[in-house]
């Protein structure tokens, strides 16, 4: 039985920058697929090293909120600005080494490259950014230890639980050093146990790191590990958490 | 259920609606395929039938025949021009063949459509003395194709008879087979063999394309209570909507294509397209075997699987595979000398059954390859895998090392034509050689040479009239005497002047005239252009009989060798004319004649039509002109060329499915990977490298296999030894750059299928 590595709780800091400016900031975003309007003006701010959960229904548009803060999908109208610079008007490539450099990503399931073990799945983005293999993967097997991952290196994802599978996920999402964490639906496919120590490990190690965090979740246990919620509804953000 | 299978088939969506046409297109073209290979020997016969009229076997002694024939073979420009001479000798009641109206008179021709055609442009000079005053047209019955060029001439039975026309009972029905040489007809035989693996490449690429969501539907069936039975019954008859569609399309393809396929020439005459006919019991035969492996090979992808109502299982992780992969292919090429050996020497065996061995053998080369390649490309893929420093070299090797079988299934039919293109280039660089020799040896550029058939006399009034035609330098008649060792003819001494002779040989001024007149000419030169002597001693010290002369003490020995290749074209003694008395002269006729001209297509036509017209049973030769079986080679590098660029077509499709098919299959991995910040470059990157690094290594390994089957091919057949050139290099890089073209094809829809906008329906 692997031995997850003891962390702190996470302090909860006041809502909003601790620094006095938010991290990443959208404002009055629109985006529509055909005649759906899946965001109609959502405002959002996150500080650093903040954890926010956002919350809604299927179908509510906090996955294409999500979307639209990490520079994957473009608004159709409305900002999203990163440590003060606009980043929905860069184009797809610069939005990709902004993901690549300043982004990690936790999805549901099915990330992991299934042809690669954990060790080189946690090194890839480094791997992609440029850096050379054997420095990649000292930095990547740095991650092991820290998310219980001791020995498992050189598995495959089939090979692993999927609760093992999603901290090498987690470890992936933070090998890169980044400044904000987006986390969609990191929990979905994973038993409460499982889930509870995800999250405690992602949410430990990113406020050690003082990486921020955007969960998009509807589970209510999951959204407890944020520092507060947004909720999103028909593709407006309500609740106490919102910007 | 059946009704089931057929819906899901036609109505499964987009994908499922591509696998389907991709899999019907690939045994649509395998069908059309092989129809055209079972049509080889129809045609061929068809051909046969209809030039028996020309053929002079049914032999009849001279009394009582009814015919004199003389069929010669004769160039218009590059093109063959088939002159009969025919002469009525009265005896027997003579049927004319379909299709002629009836026998000219001496001076009168009938002649083919196109020739008549050809008549009509040319200027008169270049073609109407050696045709005659034109009487009607042939019938197609009596054509090898719609272009042939056919003359049937009347002549003086007397004069035919002089001229070696042959006396037959009547015009024949039925022919001899066509006279393909053993290494034309052994290409050919490897050529269909070939031709199939790239197929059958595409058949099993395409029936992938739609493998995994045919398994996932399939699983759901289980789910709502279908049996296993029921579930194979599905796979069926889904598997039969592509085979059946194929085989139709197949069938389509192959009578659209046919009056293109009939252009293609082989032994100088294309075909008529009606007469591509692929015999029925085979073709009905084949159109059967067609669905069966196809329902086979269905039920046989089910057993791998067990697909249960909660989805679909692999029985068993393949292992990886082994290096004993390689022994089939090492088998075969063992197999194939063999069979070639066999072939080529003779003996107890049949030669339908080592040709057909042989056939087999390479077949088995090919998918010896096809079984080796997985291997190859994970020892590819280990390398690559300890030399990758990037991330999408890292998930290139990664692919390439999990999953070899169908990392080299996307290049396979690449792989292939590499080596059949290697295999046949190297046959090619050898009867380029060839093509070369003798004629290049013995005439020079613009050169011509007249064998002059029969018993009339022919004087010098020829080559006077071959000299004065605008373009001819010179013509130099020769006269011939055998040198003659007890009962029998030792060898041929040429009446000519030397200084003549000189003139007109493509190394004539090697030639060293004798003070004497009697020179050691016997010269044969060699592929590098050194002459050497024969030394056949006895030969020297003889007299000539009849001409008064006596050659004892009059030569020098020689030590040297002749070549064999040019022992025929060049005398062994060169006699001057002038030393012979004039009616020892008078009474040898002149048996060929040398002519050199400007080297235009029509003088050189003018200078046949002069010949022909004196003496029609002549044999003209140009330089320009490659000999027959040099030809025939040609004919067939160009049907190898062409189906190099299908093999190469229908393996940049594989390629192409493949690729798209294997880059979809981690289709969600590729667009978390996008979402997370890969560059389309490295997607890009990732793919290409995928194919190219196994396709160069396993190319270059398979071009040069090529090149040893080619080059072991000619060394047991021919003797020879045979060097792979620079063109084996040009095969590789070729073929790689084509299948690097393709790759880079599919790579915009592929970006567009990955991009990270596609992360909300993941």
């Amino acid at each position: 039985m692997t031995t997850l590595a003891v962390l702190p709780t996470p302090s909860i800091p006041a809502i909003g920058a601790p620094d006095g400016r938010p991290i990443l900031a959208a404002s009055d975003l629109h985006k529509r697929f055909g005649t759906t309007e899946a965001l109609r003006g959502i405002d959002f701010a996150i500080a650093r090293g903040e954890i926010v959960a956002v919350m809604g229904a299927s179908g509510s548009g906090k996955s294409t909120l999500l979307h639209c803060l990490a520079g994957i999908l473009r608004p159709d109208h409305g900002t999203v600005t990163f440590d003060g610079g606009r980043i929905d008007n860069l184009d797809e490539g610069r939005r990709s080494r902004l993901r690549r450099s300043a982004f990690g990503f936790v999805f549901q399931f099915g990330q992991l490259v299934p042809e690669l073990s954990a060790l080189e799945n946690v090194s890839l983005p480094l791997l992609l950014d440029g850096v050379r293999r054997g420095d990649a993967e000292d930095r990547a097997a740095a991650w092991f230890p820290r998310l219980g991952l001791d020995g498992l290196e050189g598995r495959r994802p089939g090979d692993m639980s999927g609760g093992q599978a999603q901290r090498v996920a987690v470890a992936r999402a933070l090998v890169t050093d980044p400044a904000v964490i987006f986390a969609d639906e990191p929990t979905g496919s994973l038993d409460s146990l499982a889930g509870e120590q995800v999250m405690e490990l992602l949410t430990g190690a990113a406020s050690d790191a003082g990486v921020s965090v955007v969960i998009v979740t509807h589970e209510p246990r999951v959204a407890a590990y944020a520092h507060r919620e947004v909720v999103v509804r028909d593709g407006r953000a309500s609740g106490p958490g919102a910007a | 259920m059946t009704r089931l299978g057929l819906r899901l088939a036609l109505a499964g969506g987009r994908g499922a609606v591509v696998g389907l046409v991709l899999t019907a297109v690939a045994v649509a073209v395998g069908t059309a395929v092989l129809l055209f290979a079972l049509s080889f020997l129809p045609a061929l016969a068809d051909r046969d039938a209809r030039t028996a009229w020309r053929e002079t076997f049914l032999l009849d002694d001279d009394a009582t025949s009814s015919l004199l024939i003389l069929p010669v073979e004769d160039h218009v420009g590059d093109r063959v021009l088939t002159r009969v001479v025919v002469a009525p000798t009265g005896g027997g009641d003579l049927a004319l063949p379909v299709g002629l109206p009836a026998l000219p008179g001496p001076g009168e021709a009938y002649v083919s459509p196109a020739l008549a055609q050809l008549l009509a442009e040319r200027p008169a000079d270049e073609l109407e003395p050696r045709v005659g005053r034109v009487m009607g047209e042939l019938g197609e019955s009596m054509l090898a194709s719609p272009d042939e060029l056919v003359v049937v001439i009347g002549m003086d039975a007397e004069a035919l008879r002089a001229d070696t026309g042959v006396a037959v009972r009547a015009f024949a029905t039925q022919s001899t087979p066509l006279d393909l040489s053993p290494i034309a007809l052994l290409l050919i035989v490897l050529a269909a063999a070939g031709a199939l693996a790239p197929v059958a490449v595409f058949v099993s690429t395409a029936t992938r394309m739609s493998a995994a969501r045919r398994e996932l539907r399939l699983a759901a069936l289980r789910l709502v209570g279908a049996t296993p039975a029921q579930v194979a019954r599905l796979a069926v008859v889904e598997a039969l909507v592509s085979t059946v569609l194929g085989a139709a399309g197949g069938i389509v393809l192959f009578i659209a294509l046919r009056p293109l396929v009939a252009r293609i020439p082989l032994d100088d005459a294309t075909w008529w397209p009606a007469a591509i006919v692929p015999p029925p019991g085979p073709a009905l035969a084949l159109l059967v075997t067609v669905q069966v492996v196809g329902a086979a090979g269905a039920l046989l992808a089910m057993r791998r699987l067990t697909i249960t109502p909660l989805g679909v299982q692999r029985r068993s992780v393949p292992r990886p595979p082994g290096a004993w992969r390689v022994l089939p292919v090492v088998a075969s090429i063992v197999a194939l000398f063999a069979a070639i050996g066999l072939y080529e020497g003779g003996g107890d065996v049949p030669s339908a059954i080592s040709l057909g061995g042989a056939g087999i053998a390479f077949l088995g080369v090919i998918l010896g390859i096809a079984f080796a390649g997985p291997w190859l490309t994970l020892v590819v893929g280990r390398a690559l895998h300890r030399v990758a420093r990037g991330g999408s070299s890292l998930l290139a090797a990664r692919r390439l090392v999990d999953e070899p079988r169908s990392s080299f299934g996307a290049i396979a039919g690449v792989i292939m034509a590499v080596f059949i293109a290697s295999a046949f280039f190297t046959f090619s660089a050898y009867t380029q050689t060839r093509a070369g020799s003798a004629m290049d040896l013995l005439l020079p550029s613009g050169g011509v040479v007249a064998w002059l058939g029969g018993a009339r006399p022919v004087t010098d009034a020829l080559t006077d009239q071959l000299r004065v035609l605008p373009g001819v330098t010179a013509a130099v008649p020769i006269r011939e005497v055998s040198l003659v060792r007890g009962e029998e003819v030792a060898g041929s001494g040429w009446v000519v002047t030397c200084a003549d002779l000189r003139a007109v040989l493509a190394r004539g001024a090697a030639i060293e005239c004798a003070p004497k007149g009697i020179s050691r000419a016997n010269t044969t030169a060699t592929l590098d252009g050194t002459f050497v002597m024969r030394t056949d001693r006895d030969l020297v010290g003889g007299p000539l009989p009849g001409i008064g002369l006596d050659l004892a003490g009059g030569l020098p020995p020689s030590a040297a060798q002749p070549d064999p290749e040019t022992v025929g074209f060049l005398p062994d003694l060169v006699i001057d004319r002038s030393i012979l008395a004039p009616d020892a002269l008078a009474s040898l006729s002149v048996t060929r004649v040398y002519v050199a001209t400007d080297g235009s297509a029509a003088v050189i036509d003018r200078v046949r039509s002069v010949v022909m017209a004196a003496r029609p049973g002549s044999f003209v030769v140009a330089q320009a002109q490659p000999l027959a079986a040099n030809h025939q080679f040609e004919e067939i590098g160009r049907i190898v060329a062409m189906g190099l660029v299908a093999t190469l077509a229908l393996a940049g499709c594989s390629l192409a499915v493949a690729v798209t098919t294997s880059t979809l299959e981690r289709r969600r991995q590729f667009v978390f990977l996008r979402s997370a910040g890969m560059a389309a470059a490295s997607l890009r990157a990732t793919i290409l490298l995928q194919a190219a690094v196994p396709l160069a290594a396993v190319a270059t390994l398979s071009a040069v296999l090529g090149a040893v089957v080619g080059s072991g091919i000619l060394l047991v057949a021919a003797q020879v030894v045979t060097v792979p050139d620079g063109s084996l290099i040009g095969v590789v890089l070729l073929s790689v750059a084509v299948a690097m073209g393709v790759v880079l094809l599919t790579l915009p829809p592929l970006e567009r299928m990955t991009r990270p906008t596609s992360l909300r329906h993941e």
